[in-house]
């Protein structure tokens, strides 16, 4: 009986290490709402370090707090500059323009196209509903 | 009188000209998968988009880390070892959309979409159709092209090589509003 018990322990566990890496292979992209935060900033502050060096801000998980200039369907604008959009699934309803407000997400990236910061994967920090 | 005639074609004509359509959200989607093995496929959710309504010259540009993928690794060898995300972060797209008039669009609705696609510093040329429709003062464009690894010189080991389409049908769906 023992003996028993035994075995099937040492099964588990070595198929445990087995299915490891297959575990590791499909695991999914992590989320946003576990990732470190690199560093909280205002709006304002971040513009000017990613203006300066901005492949080291490259995916960066950043908190940022700023005044919501613009509210899209997908996402806002924080400032005037920094466009925040929304991780999917969520919405921009309830929020109000010329408000504060603190937001979790990750920069892409500055977009010369449309003069302004990216984020993306944003979540609500403050106010939380 | 002719003066006064002459500044309100003007600011027609500028206002005209000034008329631009944009997505900050648009979706860019890759499929690089090999029947068999784990499809290989990602979304883009976040790509932009500008589109000049008078002259049908549009540009689009996205950044690579923004492509999600449904496993964390692919994402992972996407970004280091194939697009060089950090060295090269965006994809820029520019061209032009055939015979375009934003007041017929419902009337035809395909149109030749060429332009130049910048990966990693490389160009290629782009031809495809496009699909447009209209409905109240949203754009709604679709399109699908193929590219290649070898287009933009991404090395793929020879260990992937097979699980990697050779020919990787991008497509494109965005929803353009007007700009202020």
């Amino acid at each position: 009986m023992k003996k028993n018990r035994i075995k099937f322990l040492i099964v588990l566990v070595i198929s445990i290490i087995l299915l490891f890496p297959f575990y590791k292979l499909f695991k999914e992209p992590e989320g946003i709402e576990t990732k470190k935060i690199y560093s909280a900033y205002s709006a304002k502050d971040l513009l000017l370090k990613v203006e300066k060096n901005d492949t080291f801000w490259n995916a960066k998980i950043v908190e940022i707090n700023g005044t919501i200039t613009a509210i899209g369907k997908k996402g806002i604008t924080l400032d005037g500059k920094i466009y925040c959009q929304f991780k999917e699934g969520l919405n921009t309803k309830n929020l109000q323009p010329n408000t504060t407000i603190t937001l979790k997400g990750r920069i892409i990236g500055y977009d010369d196209l449309l003069e302004e910061l990216k984020l993306d994967q944003c979540i609500k920090i403050k106010p939380s509903l | 009188m002719k003066k006064a005639l002459f500044i309100l074609l003007l600011t027609l004509s500028y206002s005209s000209f000034s008329q631009k359509y944009f997505t900050r959200t648009g979706n860019t989607n890759f499929k690089a998968s090999v029947a068999v093995f784990e499809p290989i496929e990602a979304t883009n959710n976040s790509t932009s988009v500008l589109l000049n309504t008078e002259t049908g010259a549009l540009v689009a540009q996205l950044f690579m880390t923004a492509f999600q993928f449904r496993v964390a690794l692919m994402q992972e060898h996407f970004n280091e070892n194939y697009m060089d995300s950090y060295k090269y972060p965006k994809a820029i797209f520019k061209g032009e959309l055939s015979n375009f008039n934003l007041l017929k669009v419902n009337e035809k609705e395909k149109h030749t979409l060429t332009g130049i696609l910048t990966i990693r510093g490389i160009t290629k040329e782009i031809k495809t159709t496009a699909f447009l429709k209209k409905e109240n003062n949203t754009l709604f464009l679709k399109a699908t092209f193929i590219v290649s690894p070898k287009d933009f010189k991404i090395e793929i080991p020879a260990i992937v090589e097979k699980k990697i389409a050779e020919n990787i049908e991008v497509s494109i769906n965005y929803t353009l509003n007007e700009k202020e």
